[in-house]
């Protein structure tokens, strides 16, 4: 077996923007994602005479950020807050999806749109793309958070509970409450 | 009849079960409801549509991220490249 190589120099180069990126999607604020990568580059750098070239740097850089991110939800202020947080936007979100009487109606119809007539190529494309990023920027930080951990690293549900200190029904609250809020902003993209 | 309402009305629970159904499996009970519902709302079967096309982008999203719109700063960059010298 072929085994991987540090080549410290280069890894501001080579995976700033990666790692950065991932880190922004899960905290969703920059100073605290430049913080995370700051400290995965520097415990990276000084325990560098562990890594045992079993996995590429890549690799091995983003589990010790996906550790420092660990980290950063473990700290009890976070981590109280997710059921409060959903408990006081329960309101504003309701009124805006939902009617009130008949036990909770989509408010506007949905129908087919713009994307969900469109081919896969279409939706991997730079154009669906590019919305997807602004739409994922515009959602609450708290909910997005959460929602991404599904799809950035394939993470289990059981998993990212773990992690956030979340209860399996409000992660399903916050999965359904950003797919709706991230659909509706893509399907006035598409208007727009 | 007030149940067949609740079942017939009730977009928000449905809509949530149905996304939850796709990684977990649900009771007997929510599965019928559920699938019920969707059955006779268009709104519903839309959402959930719509939500697979999301995934499929998303996925693929995430899969690139550091090509996309977010990116670290040149400033910062620099900063750590002194940092780790």
């Amino acid at each position: 077996m072929q085994l991987h190589t540090l080549h410290c120099d280069s890894w501001v180069d080579n995976y700033t923007d990666y790692l950065y990126s991932f880190a922004f999607y899960k905290v969703g604020k920059k100073e605290e994602a430049e913080d995370l990568v700051q400290e995965t580059f520097l415990s990276a750098y000084k325990n560098r005479e562990s890594f045992n070239g079993a996995a590429s740097e890549k690799t091995w850089l983003t589990a010790i950020l996906k550790n420092k991110i660990i980290d950063y939800y473990r700290k009890p202020k976070l981590t109280d807050s997710f059921s409060s947080y959903l408990d006081q936007t329960e309101g504003s979100f309701d009124n805006s999806f939902f009617t009130a009487d008949n036990y909770g109606r989509w408010t506007e119809e949905i129908n087919e749109n713009f994307f969900s007539k469109s081919p896969d190529n279409y939706l991997l494309g730079k154009e669906f793309q590019h919305f997807l990023s602004i739409c994922l920027e515009k959602m609450p930080t708290k909910l997005r958070s959460i929602f991404v951990s599904k799809y950035i690293d394939d993470e289990k549900t059981e998993n990212i509970c773990k992690e956030h200190s979340i209860t399996p029904s409000n992660y399903w609250v916050i999965i359904f409450r950003s797919k709706t809020l991230l659909r509706s902003c893509l399907e006035k993209k598409g208007i727009n | 009849m007030s149940y067949l309402n609740r079942i017939l009305n009730n977009c928000s629970e449905a809509s949530l079960l149905a996304l939850k159904s796709k990684e977990e499996t649900l009771s007997f009970k929510q599965k019928f409801e559920t699938r019920f519902h969707i059955y006779f709302c268009k709104c519903c079967k839309n959402f959930e549509k719509q939500s697979g096309k999301i995934d499929t982008s998303l996925k693929a999203f995430f899969k690139d991220i550091e090509n996309k719109d977010v990116k670290a700063s040149e400033s910062f960059k620099n900063k750590m490249k002194e940092l780790i010298k």
